[in-house]
């Protein structure tokens, strides 16, 4: 079993990579979905508000 | 065409989750231990598909290139950014890996061979076409650059096989004239792993292309939003 | 017919505002003087024989002075608005590609030929090989090839300066390899038969991506 070092060493590298990038893609969303809420509201809102403005 | 996509992920997950399950069984029990290298040869279980799944993402990035030159719908911009990112994951894996295997058995940790030249120079260009994603301005144009890029860049992928053809190699060729120089065991484990690495490739694919779209929601919704207060304002 | 009557318009506007300022072959000839003048001084400090890594130092130092000259070619036009008029013409986007591209193979050939008999004098060799000007010339054109076509990309992005070389050396590695090994070779005075190879190479480059470029630069300058 001599070298296992190395074969541990490449495996925890591909995981490390394919995990690191769901990490990554995971945060990016929940930032961009928090901000597509926001967004929603605040374009509900302006459209309530442009409704009684016009009225 | 999502909503289909979205009800058959947990199954693309869960089939993923299995097959890579079953090719460690395979790879680090059933396999035999080489004679030459031992148990260190290993590695090749993962480097080998890795670097497949990298070539295919490439593939597709170009298909999508080129699909979105002709047709110029945004969703091809989506899944060739998606690819390349994914392709180049695959490609680090599998230039860290190779590393890794290179050291105990060529007792060096890099050397500038064809097959590890021509694979480093892919990796360099498709990093550097992501680069130049973030640097142009305007959506329009910058799926158009990329697309470009795309399509040209993927003749690295057949100059990585043809390299070994035109200069001699110590990277170890697995398809020779005379058909695989490998024993059906570590063949079938080879299958095995390449299937658990393309359905984990397709998994991120499905994954990165949501968040892309989210991203494209947001700038519709920006949009939306100026446009509004625009209104609002009385501007035309 | 009148394709070809555009191309050398174009670039013959290019070679007469160089005449005018003299800026782009000034600046690409100092640079490609300094990396050779670098190179040799830096490696003469730790390498026995330096006349082993010449042929390398040309080639960086062409491919820097190339970077210089595309980058020039494309950001020139941009500052005075030239592009949106090059696009207005009559003439196919690949044809603007042709043009820019002789017009910096001219550059880079006159650059070139201002380094060569430094470089002679620097690394103590004769450059009295008219293959080795063969090679030169193929490797320019290769360089050139590539370097018109993704200026025009990176002219359009903020960090233009940078954005040219990061692209263009995953692209240009066969015409780097091709174009050293042969240099090397014949500087050396290896028989012609082992210079094939390289030249074929060189060859299936330059045709290889002078067509897609040709094809693609429709592209790259829409809008």
């Amino acid at each position: 079993m001599n070298n296992c070092g190395y074969v541990f060493a490449a495996y925890a590298f591909i995981w490390a990579m394919v995990l690191g990038y769901l990490y990554r893609i995971a945060r990016r969303q929940s930032m961009l979905e928090r901000e597509i809420a926001a967004m929603q509201e605040a374009l509900e809102h302006g459209k309530q508000r442009g409704c009684c403005q016009n009225n | 065409m999502c909503k289909t996509a979205y009800r058959w992920f947990p199954l693309l997950i869960g089939a993923t989750a299995l097959s890579m399950i079953g090719s460690l069984y395979l790879v680090f029990v059933y396999a035999p231990t080489e004679q030459m290298m031992g148990f260190v040869q290993r590695i090749f279980y993962f480097h080998v598909p890795a670097a497949w799944v990298g070539f295919l993402a490439f593939g597709v990035a170009f298909i999508a290139a080129m699909t979105f030159l002709v047709r110029r719908e945004l969703g091809w911009d989506m899944l060739q950014i998606a690819s390349v990112e994914i392709g180049i994951l695959f490609s680090t894996m599998a230039l860290v890996s190779g590393s890794l295997w290179a050291r105990p058995v060529w007792n060096t940790w890099w050397t500038w061979d064809p097959r590890l030249t021509t694979t480093l120079v892919m990796w360099l260009y498709y990093v550097s076409t992501l680069l130049l994603r973030r640097i142009v301005e305007g959506e329009e144009r910058r799926a158009r650059f990329a697309a470009m890029l795309n399509v040209i860049g993927f003749i690295n992928v057949p100059l990585v096989f043809l390299a070994i053809r035109l200069w001699r190699t110590i990277h170890p060729v697995l398809f020779t004239t005379q058909g695989f120089a490998m024993e059906t065991s570590m063949l079938l484990t080879l299958a095995a792993s390449l299937l658990a690495f393309t359905l984990l490739f397709a998994c991120l694919l499905v994954i990165r292309m949501r968040l892309e779209r989210l991203n494209n929601e947001i700038g519709r919704l920006k949009q939306s939003l100026t446009m509004l207060a625009n209104e609002q304002r009385g501007v035309p | 017919m009148r394709s070809w009557c555009s191309v050398a318009a174009i670039v013959a506007k290019d070679v007469a505002a160089e005449l005018r300022s003299k800026e782009t072959l000034s600046s690409m000839f100092i640079f490609a003087l300094l990396v050779v003048v670098m190179f040799n001084f830096a490696f003469e400090l730790r390498v026995d024989n330096v006349r082993q890594i010449a042929p390398g130092v040309l080639w960086v130092a062409f491919a820097f002075a190339g970077v210089l000259g595309f980058n020039r070619s494309f950001v020139l036009e941009r500052e005075n608005g030239c592009i949106e008029g090059l696009m207005l013409l009559p003439v196919e986007r690949s044809t603007i590609y042709l043009g820019k591209f002789l017009g910096n193979v001219l550059f880079m050939l006159i650059a070139e030929a201002l380094i060569l008999p430094i470089f002679s004098v620097l690394f103590d060799l004769s450059i009295l090989h008219p293959l080795l000007w063969l090679v030169v010339a193929l490797g320019t054109v290769g360089l050139a090839a590539a370097g018109t076509f993704l200026a025009a990309m990176a002219v359009n992005t903020r960090a233009r300066e940078i954005m040219l070389p990061i692209l263009l050396f995953p692209v240009t590695v066969p015409v780097m390899i091709a174009a050293t090994k042969a240099t090397g070779q014949i500087l050396d005075g290896r028989p012609v038969a082992e210079l094939y190879a390289w030249l074929r190479l060189l060859l299936a480059f330059n045709l290889v991506f002078t067509l897609l470029a040709f094809l693609g630069f429709e592209y790259v300058l829409e809008e």
